[in-house]
């Protein structure tokens, strides 16, 4: 049982990376940096619990603050630039925090533990380990993944209200036509940033979840896969409305878990569903017509129909 | 130090070759190419891994790796570039997928992704200067960059199909009204970006005795870096940011620690997206100017 709620707190963590994902995506902006924050996050949140004997929530909370710092850092200078330049420069941040994660070492000496194994807190290429909150603090797998849906709940909610109001509106513009957008008096740097920021802070969250799920993290972790992996759930459930990520991540966390033949050939089934799904469905498997088609079950036939996608 | 920046030269005609081949990408249809570095790996672990096989010599390696990554690269320009085209960002997250699918079919094949061993025919030959040790295969390296950067120039700037391809990269619609069919120089770029970034892959396995999984990413990582370093207007350009960052990563090394090499290379694509609407001219930008 433990075993599934490990996969129950995974999935949870996943959703939060690909809700970070689309929070920019919204704008149209497409980071494959999101490695960078979340790793951010984990070794944040990590260094809290185990270093400075925070308490998880706050732990993680701050963990997404130092999310959104990191993504304010690369978001200011690169979200004037157009699209392409604000992803290689995600690109390039996240390589650059891998590389920092990498090599970076502090913390204090640990009183048990083997020879060479006596260090709390990061140390280098060898990771960060013990990161025992859980352990110590008497939490079960099973109320982890609680505490994780707790928070992806409130994440959802927040989607949820936003993808009904004025905000919504405004970065789907933004993402459809820049220009116009800037036309009727849209502050659309500022609109952008904040997306990306609060990108960066479910990220940053999602990180330090991760961190105390594992209780071992390393710079390896952090690779730009991991970016890609997160992209990837957006883009295949579907970057028009809040349900896709939430279908993505999950289908593609629990997917290749049940179904053991397909779980080696996971990466590689993972990629080819991105090349058809750009190929034949291109806003992904929910897109926002099916959305509205759905919700509004009993609208007349030929008020279903809208004149433009609004991707 | 010296020791150091010459063996960055070395890099910078790698570098110098990935960034000409995303220059081709990038400059004819206007799309990022994700799976490139992915592309240029695998074709070169399949040449090792067959030549290796086989017992066949080096120049065996090279042919095989053009033979897989050209039509390799022809299959991913047409699904993801002409297949999907009706917005850029899915382009991209078709190469994307192509580039994951890829990597991972490499680490599942009986290779099981292990570095594959390729043969240096110059091994452990050295120049001498004074204290200065030149490897002959890092000097060859160089030469290969700066002999096919120029090649590119001379073919792009004399050449019927190089004008052609310039008209198309400069404006589709314009090409199409000479009577060029965009297609085709779509089909010319393409070729030629992959054999441009096959022999970069080669001679890099080569001066490393071998070629990993990793090259793919890296590959790919530092294409983006140079592409946005030299601009898409000017080869030279480009060749001078590739040496220039090659150098400026081993000198920075050794100065920062090896740990941090990668950092340098970063840093200076994060600083200059960041100077970028203060610098003008050059860079991304000026290609975009259309």
């Amino acid at each position: 049982m433990s075993y599934w709620f490990t996969i129950a707190a995974l999935t949870g963590i996943n959703v939060l990376l690909a809700y970070s994902v689309y929070a920019s995506f919204m704008s149209g902006q497409v980071s494959i940096g999101q490695a960078a924050f979340f790793g951010v996050g984990a070794y944040v949140g990590a260094s809290l619990t185990v270093l400075g004997g925070f308490d998880l929530i706050s732990a993680v909370l701050v963990a997404g603050f130092a999310g959104a710092a990191a993504s304010l850092f690369v978001g200011v200078p690169t979200l004037r630039l157009k699209g392409y330049h604000f992803t290689i420069a995600t690109v390039a941040f996240a390589e650059a925090v891998r590389v920092i994660l990498h090599n970076l070492k502090y913390g204090r000496p640990r009183s048990s533990g083997n020879v060479g194994d006596q260090w709390l807190g990061p140390d280098g290429a060898t990771g960060f380990r013990h990161i025992a909150y859980l352990n110590e603090n008497g939490i079960t797998t099973g109320q982890y993944a609680l505490i994780v849906w707790v928070i992806v709940v409130i994440v959802v909610i927040g989607f949820f209200l936003v993808e009904r109001s004025r905000i919504a509106r405004i970065l789907r513009t933004i993402e459809e036509d820049e220009v116009v957008a800037r036309a009727i008096g849209i502050p659309v740097a500022r609109y952008k940033v904040a997306a990306f920021v609060c990108g960066g802070f479910i990220a940053g969250m999602s990180g330090a979840l991760y961190a105390h799920l594992l209780t071992f993290i390393s710079g390896g972790d952090f690779i730009i896969h991991l970016s890609t992996i997160a992209l990837a759930y957006v883009v295949i459930g579907g970057g028009q409305t809040m349900w896709g990520p939430l279908l993505g991540a999950i289908l593609f966390t629990v997917l290749p878990e049940t179904l053991r033949p397909i779980k080696d050939f996971r990466i590689e089934l993972f990629g080819l569903l991105i090349i058809l799904v750009m190929l034949f469905r291109p806003t992904g498997m929910i897109s926002a017509a099916a959305v509205r088609r759905w919700s509004t079950p009993w609208a007349p036939k030929a008020q279903r129909k809208r004149p433009t996608e609004a991707f | 130090m010296l020791q150091t920046a010459v063996e960055g030269l070395a890099y910078g005609g790698l570098y110098a070759l990935l960034g000409l081949g995303f220059f081709l990408t990038y400059g004819v249809l206007r799309r990022i190419d994700l799976a490139y570095g992915t592309v240029v790996m695998t074709s070169v672990y399949l040449g090792a891994m067959i030549a290796g096989g086989l017992g066949l010599p080096w120049p065996a390696v090279v042919v095989l790796t053009l033979v897989a990554g050209v039509p390799l690269s022809l299959l991913v320009a047409y699904i993801a570039f002409f297949l999907i085209r009706q917005d850029a960002r899915f382009s991209m997250a078709a190469t994307l997928g192509i580039w994951m699918a890829l990597e991972e079919l490499i680490l599942q094949s009986p290779g099981r992704g292990r570095g594959q061993p390729v043969s240096n025919p110059l091994q452990d030959m050295s120049l001498w200067l004074g204290e200065l040790q030149l490897r002959i295969d890092h000097l060859l390296i160089f030469g290969l960059g700066l002999v096919i950067a120029m090649l590119l120039v001379r073919f792009l700037s004399t050449s019927r199909n190089g004008l052609a391809i310039r008209v198309s990269a400069y404006d589709a619609d314009v090409a199409a009204l000479l009577g060029i069919s965009h297609r085709r120089m779509m089909i010319l770029a393409t070729v030629i970006a992959s054999a441009v970034g096959c022999i970069a892959g080669w001679s890099f396995a080569v001066a490393q005795s071998g070629i990993d999984l990793h090259f793919g990413m890296w590959a790919t990582v530092k294409g983006l870096v140079i592409l946005v370093l030299g601009g898409t207007q000017s080869i030279p350009l480009i060749v001078t940011a590739a040496v220039g960052l090659g150098i400026a990563e081993r000198v920075g090394s050794e100065l920062i620690g090896s740990g941090y090499r990668d950092l340098v290379g970063y840093g200076v694509i994060l600083l200059l997206l960041a100077a970028e609407p203060f610098l003008r001219s050059g860079g991304l930008r000026s290609g975009d100017r259309r």
